[in-house]
């Protein structure tokens, strides 16, 4: 029985379409693999080396003649008094950094989307600590926070008799948060101002019919639509404020002082490599109890949204 | 219509001002071949401006033109003059004499040093070579050494890294990356571990080998870098005492005619001082340091460790003693930290006026020159306690046991650290030869440094011994708890003896 075209036709349509889509498999993976191989190498190869070697004893400058540890590197580091002390101003600065720099990112954000003049000005200028170097940013503001530097200028103006910032234990903390709010607020913002951007007009207009007054627009259109973008940005700043050790470095000129005021975790990972003679294996024990940490909280965070949501 | 003109007269505008540019650059270049070219592109480019009613485009091309024009005429300047960095001085900088004269002055020292060395290309092989960039000045000498190397070695080539901060961080990696430089400077506090970890190549059979006497150095500089094999790891660059630096203006306002000698003496200059110095300023300013702490402990006859660098000796009465008298001086007023008069170090305080006394290095020389204090400042050993004692901090050249061409590399070592070479270093004044023969000479030139070259003789070095390399950053914060009067001196001792027991116990 002969077929007929239109068979024919359908038979030969359905197999280009098969080849079709494994031709378009192959062309999907061949356009990832540079990306891919660069992130095998340079990202997850060395995550697994590192949770490897934090089993070891290693010495810094040797690390290939290592000797088996098991769990001991990880009870070293959950024991010592230093780590304990990183973690308690880790989780502090966390704290507050998070809450203060959502805060006022979504602040900035609603504050440069309206029809003000000047708002690219305004755009430009608070993004404008992002895009800067963090050791260069920072070194600027160990004047800043200097014994007679600007900041105690400006206080000496009404009176106040300002501290010695980074050199004291209650202000270097703090001192390094301001610093940190102050550079990250830009690039939240700019997050911030796209999810502004993607609320649809007429829902404040319907709102604004029914006689809402801006407050109730802001609870009541904005931030619950916002909510992906929190979760976001709330989750990188507890990334990013947990592995915060570049401006406590230059703060504190290596030190993590005063009095281990300014000791974050990932500080204390760096001491254990690179300031003890054979202690790497500890650091990267410290590494992995860290990873372990963060993602800890993200899942946290990931339920806490998504019941908020529902 | 009106925007068409404006168009037009900012066309014109940047025309008219590339031209200038161009005729500048022109009048600035010899007349030489190129000149006659540069005018003729001139006036070429000024054809454009005023004949097209030009957009953008050829705005652009006018730019391009003109920017062509200006490298070729700067091109021209620096082949015609005699060397590239005298002809930049000149053409650019209106006070150029200095500079100029500057780097005529440095090349002939660096011809003259130069000219007794006799090539060898026996020696043959490529060494790579790590050094730290202390200050400009520094980086200078090495270049010039390097360049007198290349003269004395022509078969030997040398790839310099040069690391600008956080060194020995970065050394470690190296060495765990089997990436270490063949070459590279090792601080006294951390060699003991470089050593115990075998990453060093004992020197000695390529010193008999190549006729170098590591006798003429310091011996108590060397033994910072000998390990517990005999054997010498390290031969020392320079090093640096530290001394007592004062304000000789502020001590004539106390009316103090002779530095303090004693711990009395020092006590009782710190009080005069008080009186005449503001609330911003200290008669003394001193951080809680351990490298700034240890002199003291020294002069109560105190130590940190035992003399095998096996037990703690900061229960003794001797730390207490040091500490008490270190920390005293804060607790009566007489002493700040670097930060409360508002300066980055104890030095920067001394050079702005804001403290009177300091402890510090040959280090601060440079910076207290470049002040407005130059004139007004001076330097005496450190006072006495029960006996006179200061520290020692001292930079090696070592090899790496892992160097390839250990020939080479020991030719690049003992080069670097030759009299002949190490007097570039030395007459510059930056630091203390670590070679007898120049002491006599560097004293001669540098009198005001005498009382740093006589704490030479009674020096202990900055080392402290195996696993102990990092040691200062964990010792700074008790002592900044008892600086801030979180603790007592009490607790401090304590404290310190815990830190230096579990350091000596991980080691």
């Amino acid at each position: 029985m002969a077929r007929t075209y239109d068979q024919a036709q359908a038979e030969v349509g359905f197999k280009t379409m098969a080849r079709q889509k494994t031709e378009d498999r192959v062309a999907g993976y061949l356009f990832i693999a540079p990306a891919m191989v660069f992130f095998l190498i340079f990202t997850v190869y060395p995550v697994f080396y590192g949770a490897y070697l934090s089993f070891f004893k290693i010495r810094t400058v040797n690390i290939d003649e290592r000797t088996w540890n098991g769990f001991d590197n990880f009870s070293t580091v959950l024991a010592s008094e230093d780590f304990h002390i990183a973690l308690w101003n880790t989780a502090r600065f966390s704290f507050f950094v998070v809450i203060l720099q959502t805060v006022l990112s979504l602040l900035l954000a609603v504050a440069v989307n309206q029809k003000i003049r000047g708002k690219t000005f305004f755009r430009t200028a608070f993004f404008f600590p992002s895009i800067s170097s963090s050791v260069v940013i920072s070194i600027i503001f160990l004047w800043v926070f200097n014994k007679f530097g600007l900041l105690n200028y400006f206080l000496s103006i009404f009176g106040i008799n300002g501290p010695t910032w980074v050199d004291d234990t209650s202000t270097a903390l703090p001192a390094i948060m301001g610093l940190n709010i102050w550079t990250t607020a830009g690039t939240m913002m700019v997050i911030y101002l796209a999810a502004l951007q993607d609320i649809p007009v007429h829902l404040y207009e319907a709102a604004s019919v029914d006689g809402a007054t801006p407050v109730q627009k802001f609870f009541g259109i904005t931030v619950p639509l916002i909510a992906p973008t929190t979760f976001f940005i709330v989750t990188l700043g507890l990334i990013g404020t947990f592995q915060m050790f570049d401006q406590a470095f230059v703060i504190s000129n290596g030190g993590g002082g005063p009095e281990k005021s300014t000791l974050t975790v990932v500080f204390y990972i760096y001491q254990q490599a690179f300031k003890e003679r054979n202690s790497m294996g500890v650091a990267a024990a410290g590494a992995v109890i860290l990873f372990v940490i963060i993602f800890a909280l993200t899942l946290v965070q990931k339920r806490l949204f998504r019941t908020e949501q529902q | 219509m009106s925007n068409e003109k404006r168009t037009l007269g900012r066309v014109s505008m940047i025309g008219l001002l590339t031209l200038l540019v161009a005729l500048l650059l022109a009048a600035c270049g010899d007349n030489t071949a190129t000149n006659t070219a540069a005018p003729a592109t001139t006036g070429s480019t000024g054809g454009v401006v005023t004949t097209a009613a030009a957009g953008a485009a050829t705005t652009a091309a006018v730019a391009t033109t003109a920017a062509g024009a200006a490298a070729t005429t700067a091109a021209a300047t620096t082949a015609a003059g005699a060397g590239a960095a005298t002809t930049a001085a000149a053409t650019t900088a209106a006070g150029a004499g200095a500079a100029t004269t500057a780097a005529a002055t440095t090349a002939a020292g660096a011809s003259t040093a130069a000219a007794d060395i006799t090539p060898n290309p026996a020696v043959s092989g490529t060494v790579k070579l790590a050094t730290a960039t202390s200050s400009p000045e520094e980086d200078k000498i090495v270049d010039d050494q390097l360049a007198n190397f290349a003269k004395a070695y022509p078969n030997v080539k040398v790839q310099r890294n040069t690391i600008a901060s956080d060194y020995d961080t970065k050394i470690k990696t190296l060495i765990a990356g089997n990436d270490a430089p063949d070459i590279f400077y090792v601080d006294s506090l951390i060699a003991p571990d470089y050593i115990a970890d075998k990453v060093l190549e004992p020197l000695n059979p390529l010193a008999d080998k190549f006729k170098v006497n590591i006798g003429d150095f310091y011996p108590n500089l060397t033994k910072a870098f000998t390990g517990s094999d005999g054997k010498v790891y390290g031969l020392p660059k320079d090093h640096n005492t530290l001394g007592m630096f004062y304000n000789k203006d502020l001590f004539q306002k106390a009316g103090i005619t002779d530095a303090p000698k004693t711990w009395e003496d020092l006590r009782a200059a710190a009080t005069k001082l008080k009186a005449v110095m503001g609330a911003d300023a200290s008669p003394i300013v001193a951080d809680p340091d351990l490298a700034r702490l240890l002199p003291f402990v020294y002069q109560a006859g105190g130590s940190m460790l035992t003399d095998d660098a096996k037990s703690s000796k900061v229960t003794d009465p001797g730390f207490k003693k040091g500490l008490d008298f270190y920390y005293g001086l804060r607790k009566d007023g007489l002493s700040k930290k670097a930060s409360e008069v508002g300066a980055d170090w104890a030095g920067d305080a001394l050079s702005k006026g804001k403290a009177a006394i300091v402890f510090e290095g040959g280090w601060l020389v440079p910076v207290m020159e470049k002040s407005t204090l130059a004139k007004s400042y001076g330097i005496a050993e450190l006072p006495k306690g029960d006996q006179q004692a200061t520290m020692d901090f001292t930079v090696a050249y070592v090899m790496s046991a892992k160097a390839k061409d250990k020939d080479a590399s020991f030719a690049l070592l003992s080069f670097l650290t030759s009299e002949s070479q190490q007097r570039l270093l030395s007459d510059r004044g930056l630091a203390l030869p670590s070679r007898k023969a120049l002491t006599e000479a560097f004293v001669a030139k540098f009198p005001l440094r005498k009382p740093l070259v006589d704490g030479t003789n009674y020096a202990r070095p900055w080392q402290f011994g195996v696993g102990f390399g990092g040691f200062a950053d964990k010792a700074n914060p008790v002592l900044q708890s008892l600086f801030n009067n979180s603790i007592n001196s009490d607790d401090a001792v304590k404290k310190m003896d815990e830190l230096v027991k579990t350091q000596l116990k991980n080691a």
